[in-house]
């Protein structure tokens, strides 16, 4: 099978040669096998990759219900973000949601030359009199970091001038090199400013964060679901759905959940160093995935009736599925997958194709970092180039609020059990002669297409139609294409019913013209259909 | 807000500069675009556009890093050009700058000209094209891509006769009916660009990476040479309009047309065609014959539209004509661009509005939120533009038709035809169908308020039947109370129980059983006020939410809520009680309206059980104008309305918020939605005959200004009675910190307004759950303070547990259980010993009766625990109890009992049930409420 990666390499000149190659292997689970992540995008060839801004207004602060986020520069970058991830949101105890919502300072050609802070102000001081928003935040475009708008000055006046909370977060599109330094960036300025700012009381046992769920198509309505169900508080979610005001008592919950590692084990990390919370990396994509991930985090409470509980709940839920299950397992059974998203998800949704008996042949990871590939364990062999450098690490002091709940003894115990504290990466659990390639760009799509015929790709809208096109199943996996959840039980079976839907849709069968001559061969149809009988 | 807002954008209405540039591109053959910037740019263009047309989207960025950004961008440009050529081998590349190469101040033509001077062999032609996101609009973007075309080639002025057209930013369809329409008329013509095939292509198993179709460079070339350019656009900026360029350097002459959208400007493209040396085929006779059909079939209907059209400048304005002709008005045209001549153009076609009496709003460089608020200011009733509009559309709920880029939720935004006889017609059809729609589906609501009649007492339907709630209350016709109903004719049916006694004196104007709205019932006659709303659809800034509505309740105490049966049962107890009970009223916690079914249902309980009682309400008057009739119906004869202010500003200040059928309305908007419907409820209750009462909290510094106006305006209204109520400022609220205004205040307040409108002058701010005469309030219900002295029962007596939740009725599953009633019963007198509060539990009920009822170990446990905590009494009361729990107690010779009573009525009953099954006689008398589980 090297051959595919050969032939795909060579169409490249020999500059792009040496770079990509090192981004694309074929997994031999017999050897340390390392990747190239987290370089900076080759210039031309068409990345999929966002940009900081991307990372830090789109993907982690966008979601938060309860802030105004209010996008300093020119109005593109406002506009592209604007209710796009599908992060859903209920209207908080307030009443207020600025989900639904985009604020911009649209600057203009006189705001680059002579400064947009004065802008940025008054925008402030309109959206303060419309909304009232208790707090704002405020994210740089590209512009602003280069004509030296003071950003964070300006969130320091706005506090004392109208007593809110409001941060600036400078996530210039060039900085990083994809939308993971804004992920970092955002991650920075809530653990500065945010977490651990309420002290209330919050009495309940059993308190969890969700870390890196943004409520995409409601999965995180369906997790917080089953944790309610067993018996965990959820104090705070980062941040689908999620409420600033939550996240400023999250430093009350025990244990911190991690769905997606890339975008926030800063956070967890942090949490860690500060305030002693251990987290647990878990994933709620899959069935047997939750199953494990529910019977970590008994474990890590270690009583037996949150244990006992965890079972029931897993015994109900499971025999409330299986019949649609099998259904659907039927009918996906012995296909292929490639999957192309994010930093977490191609992970995480190889479990989900893994009930459904579907092989995943392909995954690569969008912006993910060598860690998301190979696990944590190769965190201190990661050489620090200057794009890293440039985006501030910040060092935690321990809290006076510091507390460790559990033993060293036993925390060393859970780390060898459940993994507390790790993540062993995304190749661990793909087989032998399947491939993982990182920053896959559209002509690799192309070709990777056409050399292993997957019948199903996982990818976004930018190379949707690409594949599409080529006959071939595609659905988004940032988006859901408008579906899900596809978390929990139940996310299960839409995801399965999506699926099914998709490769025995009829059209599939109505691709050739039968009046039409012969060019070209056969199209490349998916398998399926003919056998459907339902 | 009405203002407009210079420096926030809220929501905008228009995407950046390099996005149209992108597009542009997109009408070349083998042509490929790349973004010397940050790759989110791409990225993000991508996103965008592939939504909107259904294809691959590829646009290559330079993906500058922070060390391009500080040392300049070359080497990534460079990079990515020779990575794109390798790729893709383009004829034509757009090398468009983004925010940050502008702002760095990267000199890309300089740039681009070393390229190809250390490429010596390069055959693709480079188009370098300013395009800061700051520059302007995708709309501007557009025209400045097509002008960088063709400046950036070397064009051959040879004349050929041929005439150029040039397409502003349009569907994938519309530009493949320009190409078709000009292929027939027009040969030897040059359509630039034609995006039709590249942004709209067939389903192909074969893809194709680079976009072939198109306008080809060598087309492109020829442009100079050409007899006139037919520009189909008004609103290009000058400088950057392609015609205007070839005017001016090779001279060839420049017509200028709006896209032709609609049957005037069809006719004008056409004609010009003529003149152009065209030939119009006969079909195009058909199809215009078609459109005028259309427009004959469906004028009645379009009368009927108050369209708010937004998106691109050309796009607006031909709509706007389009709608014209048809008769259906433009309430608001907007454009996201700053165009000067947009505004003076599309005001100049559109006239004076069609029907509604009002100028149409012309706007540029509008956001959603401007758009919003004069949507509502202008009564817009259809909304016109592009996908962005849906969030508004919902809001605000006004149909949209989708006809503009982006179209994001919806499937076919590359496939939708606006222009030609043919496009017009399909889209007046989608247009007018819209406007049908939503009169066909709001009608029901209409013909609620005049014409429904509530179920009589066996059941039989008599009358129309509909929802009480649901998104047909929320027609557009509905939604903005702006003026007051109207109720011609005879009198509203009345319930079929007839006219009650006190209603019907209220009618005639007597208001003396009240004795909030009477001096002389105010000391003789008692009151009960039966707690039944929760929750509130108005935020005033001097209410704690969780204590009683301060508009007519004492602030700062709070009232337990009951049921409609509750109610009742309160109601009966009261009559037993209280001396001379003359009227029932409705006065919290809450809001009585906002629930109105819990209102109704137990208005209609009262009714029944006692003809002559006066029902009174009172209310913040925002839901008043949909149910003053129902409540009328339902025998209502006073009515209290809490007004705080006369103009919209000063209300403001009160509210906080709104809600309004599932919207929430701030600042301004709720002030003036409240103020306009209390006064249209006003109205209307007293052209019903209600007695009506206007309160009004005097809050310092806030509202004393406008107490006499207020008197003045409800007394105009035909109001019976004022009453100007002193704020009591309660901490934690907006209003806290406010002094509360004294008595002498008070009272010149009081006598100023007395030369208007009747004042009470007798007020004591009651609680929501008040009873007796005003000022000598008793309370004689289980929460009670001072609980009535207990009666002993005698020897034998039996120990009763009753499951409760409220207090007052058994009302609670036993696996619901919250509080347990212990009673000591002998069949005759009764004692409350002691209330047991059970802890808590999570899941359904597991009582085995519940919903979603569910045997699990843990819900297991919580039974059997409180089983185990009852074991000491002789009989379990509950509203159903599951097997289990009664397996047990039979063990332990406990008796289990449902019933649907009050408490002490049913732990008496279970007594007397008791006594006699010891004394041997148990038969099948068990009293009515009751049964053996």
């Amino acid at each position: 099978m090297a051959e595919v990666k050969n032939e795909i390499l060579a169409k490249y000149k020999a500059k792009v040669f040496k770079g990509r190659k090192d981004h694309i292997l074929e997994v031999d689970r017999s050897k340390e096998q390392v990747i190239a992540a987290n370089a900076r995008a080759i210039p031309g060839i068409m990345t999929n990759r966002g940009c900081c801004y991307a990372g830090c207004k789109g993907v982690v602060l966008g979601p938060l219900k309860d802030t105004l986020v209010l996008t300093h520069g020119p109005i593109g970058c406002g506009f592209y973000s604007w209710g796009t991830r599908r992060n859903k949101a209920r209207s908080g105890p307030d009443g207020s949601n600025y989900v639904q919502y985009c604020f911009s300072t649209d600057m203009q050609e006189p705001d680059i030359v002579f400064g947009g802070d004065k802008k940025l102000k008054k925008a402030i001081e309109e959206g303060y009199a419309i909304f009232k928003p208790k707090r704002i935040m405020i994210c740089s475009t590209c512009p602003v970091g280069l004509i030296g708008d003071d950003i964070h000055a300006v969130a320091a006046w706005a506090e004392s001038e109208f007593g809110i909370t409001c941060v600036a977060f400078s996530c210039e599109g060039y900085k990083g090199v994809s939308q993971s330094a804004g992920h970092h960036i955002a991650n920075n300025g809530l653990m500065k400013r945010i977490i651990g700012t309420d002290d209330s009381d919050y009495p309940a046992r059993y308190k969890v964060n969700l870390l890196g769920e943004y409520n995409i198509g409601g999965d995180g309505w369906e997790t917080e679901r089953i944790l309610k169900k067993i018996g965990y508080s959820v104090v705070a979610v980062f941040t689908g759905d999620g409420a600033l005001s939550d996240i400023a008592r999250s430093h009350k919950a025990d244990l911190n959940l991690v769905q997606c590692h890339r975008s926030i084990n800063y956070v967890a990390e942090m949490m860690k160093s500060a305030f002693g919370t251990n987290w647990l990396k878990v994933n709620f994509i899959g069935l047997k995935a939750i199953a494990q991930t529910l019977r970590n985090i008994a474990e890590f409470f270690g009583e037996s009736q949150v244990k006992e509980r965890t079972e029931e709940v897993l015994e109900e839920e499971m025999a409330a599925i299986s019949g649609d299950l099998g259904y659907y397992r039927e009918r996906l059974s012995g296909r292929k997958a490639a999957i192309f998203v994010g930093g977490s998800r191609s992970h995480h949704y190889q479990d989900l194709l893994r009930d459904f008996g579907v092989t995943t042949v392909l995954a690569g990871y969008e912006f993910g970092h060598r860690d998301d590939y190979e696990g944590r364990r190769v965190i201190p062999d990661i050489k620090e180039d200057a794009d890293s450098k440039n985006i501030e690490n910040l060092v935690i002091d321990k809290d006076i609020r510091y507390r460790a709940i559990l033993s060293p003894e036993r925390a060393e115990e859970l780390r060898a059990t459940i993994g507390l504290e790790n993540y062993e990466g995304m190749i661990k659990d793909m087989e032998d002669g399947t491939y993982v390639v990182d920053d896959l760009n559209h002509y690799e799509t192309e070709a990777f297409v056409k050399f292993l015929k997957p019948d199903i790709f996982f990818s976004g809208i930018k190379d949707k139609y690409v594949i599409q096109k080529a006959g071939v199943l595609s659905r988004q996996l940032h988006s859901y294409d408008y579906s899900g959840p596809y978390s929990g039980f139940r996310g299960s079976l839409i995801f399965g019913q999506d699926l099914t839907m998709g490769l025995y849709a009829p059209a599939w069968k109505l691709i050739k013209a039968p009046w039409a001559a012969r060019e070209g061969g056969e199209p490349l149809a998916p398998k399926g259909g003919e056998e459907d009988h339902a | 807000m009405g203002q407009r807002l210079i420096s926030v954008t809220e929501n905008p209405c228009k995407m950046c500069f390099p996005l149209g540039v992108v597009t542009a591109f997109y009408g070349l053959a083998r042509a490929m675009n790349l973004l010397h910037g940050s790759q989110g740019c791409g990225t993000y263009i991508r996103r965008h556009m592939a939504t909107h047309y259904n294809e691959p989207i590829d646009i290559a960025t330079s993906s500058l890093s922070e060390e391009g950004a500080v040392f300049g961008g070359e080497k990534n440009l460079h990079k990515g050009l020779r990575n794109l050529i390798k790729l893709y081998d383009p004829e034509i590349i757009g090398v468009s700058t983004t925010c940050l190469a502008e702002t760095i101040g990267e000199d890309l033509p300089g740039s681009l000209k070393r390229f190809r001077d250390s490429n010596p062999g390069l055959k693709a032609r480079l188009i370098p094209v300013n395009a800061p996101g700051y520059g302007g609009t995708h709309f501007e973007g557009y025209w400045r891509g097509l002008k960088a075309i063709l400046a950036g080639l070397d064009l051959d002025p040879t004349p050929h006769g041929g005439v150029n057209v040039i397409a502003g930013p349009i569907s994938p369809a519309d530009a493949r009916h320009l190409r078709d329409v000009l292929a027939a008329a027009l040969p030897g013509h040059t359509l630039f660009p034609d995006i039709s095939d590249n942004l709209d292509g067939a389903f192909n198993p074969v893809y194709d990476r680079l976009p072939r179709k198109g306008t080809t460079v060598s087309r492109i070339v020829r442009m100079a040479g050409a007899s006139a350019t037919l520009e189909l656009s008004l609103f290009a900026p000058p400088e950057d309009s392609p015609g205007a360029y070839l005017e001016k350097a090779y001279g060839v002459r420049l017509l200028r047309l709006a896209p032709p959208v609609g049957l005037s400007l069809t006719d004008a493209f056409m004609t010009a065609l003529a003149e152009l040396g065209g030939v119009i085929p006969a079909r195009a006779l058909e199809e215009r014959g078609r459109l005028m059909d259309a427009m004959a079939d469906s004028h009645k209907y379009s009368a009927l539209g108050r369209a708010a059209i937004f998106g691109d400048p050309d796009f607006v304005h031909s709509m706007a004509c389009l709608a014209a002709e048809n008769g259906l008005s433009t309430a608001l045209a907007a454009t996201g661009s700053k165009s000067a001549a947009f505004r003076a153009v599309t005001k100049k076609a559109l006239g004076p509005a069609f029907g509604i009496g009002q100028e149409p709003v012309v706007a540029d460089s509008a956001d959603f939120a401007l758009i919003e608020s004069l949507c509502r200011k202008t009564g817009a009733n259809l909304l016109v533009g592009s996908s962005e509009g849906r969030r508004l559309a919902q809001r605000e709920n006004i149909p949209l038709v989708r006809c503009a880029f982006p179209c994001h939720d919806h499937v076919g935004g590359q496939r939708v035809r606006t222009m030609g006889y043919g496009g017009s017609t399909a889209l007046l059809d989608r247009m007018v169908n819209e406007l049908i729609s939503a009169e066909e589906e709001s009608f029901r609501g209409e013909l609620k308020a005049t014409h429904f009649r509530p179920r009589s007492a066996d059941g039989a339907d008599d009358g129309l039947r509909v929802p009480t709630t649901g998104d047909d209350q929320a027609g557009p016709s509905e939604r903005w109370i702006t003026t007051s109903p109207t109720f011609t004719g005879s009198e509203p049916d009345l319930a079929p129980w007839g006219l009650p006694g006190a209603a019907g004196r209220a009618a005639a104007g007597l208001t003396d059983d009240h004795p909030c709205f009477g001096l002389k019932a105010a000391h003789g006659r008692s009151r009960l006020h039966l707690p039944i709303a929760p929750g509130c659809n108005v935020s005033c800034n001097y209410c704690r939410r969780d204590m009683d509505c301060p508009n007519e309740s004492r602030p700062g105490a709070s009232s337990a809520l009951l049921g409609p049966a509750e109610a009742l049962e309160r109601f009966r107890e009261a009559k037993r009680t209280l001396p001379n009970l003359g009227v029932v009223g409705f006065a919290g916690p809450g809001e009585s309206l906002n629930r109105p079914e819990t209102l109704f249902e137990t208005m209609e309980l009262i009714r029944r059980e006692d003809k002559d009682v006066a029902l009174c309400l009172s209310t913040n008057g925002l839901a008043l104008p949909f149910h003053v009739a129902e409540l009328r119906r339902l025998g209502l004869s006073h009515l209290t309305v809490t007004v705080n202010a006369d103009k919209p500003a000063t209300a403001a200040k009160i509210y906080a918020w709104a809600d309004h059928f599932g919207q929430r309305y701030r600042g301004r908007e709720a002030a003036e939605l409240i103020l306009n419907n209390q006064m249209a409820g006003i109205r209307a209750a007293k052209a019903l005959g209600l007695a009506v009462k206007v309160n009004t909290v005097l809050i310092g510094g806030v509202n004393e200004g406008e107490v006499l106006a207020i008197a003045k305006k409800m007394a105009a209204a035909g109001v019976d009675i004022g009453n100007v109520m002193p704020h009591i400022p309660i901490a934690g609220t907006a209003f806290g910190h406010l002094k509360a205004p004294g008595a002498a205040k008070i009272r010149d307040l009081r006598f100023a307004c007395g030369a208007h409108l009747p004042q009470m002058t007798h007020c004591r701010q009651c609680r929501a759950d008040a009873a007796g005469p005003l000022g000598q309030d008793q309370r004689f219900w289980a929460q009670s303070e001072a609980p009535p002295p207990p009666v002993a029962p005698g020897d034998g007596a039996f120990k009763v547990a009753v499951i409760s939740k409220s207090g007052v009725m058994v009302d609670s599953h036993f696996g619901q259980a919250e509080r347990v009633y212990v009673f000591e019963s002998d069949g005759r007198s009764t004692r409350l010993l002691e209330i047991r509060k059970v802890g808590e539990r999570s899941g359904p009920c597991s009582c085995g009766r519940g919903p979603g009822a569910r045997k699990t170990d843990k819900t297991q446990g919580f039974i059997e625990r409180l089983v185990q905590s009852l074991l000491d009494v002789d009989a379990v009361v509950a509203l159903r109890i599951g097997d289990s729990p009664k397996t047990i107690f039979k063990k332990y010779g406990i008796r289990c009992y449902t019933a649907m009573d009050s408490l002490e009525n049913a732990a008496k009953a279970a007594a007397s049930s008791l006594v006699e099954a010891n004394s041997g006689h148990e038969g099948p008398d068990l009293p009515q409420s009751l049964a053996l589980a």
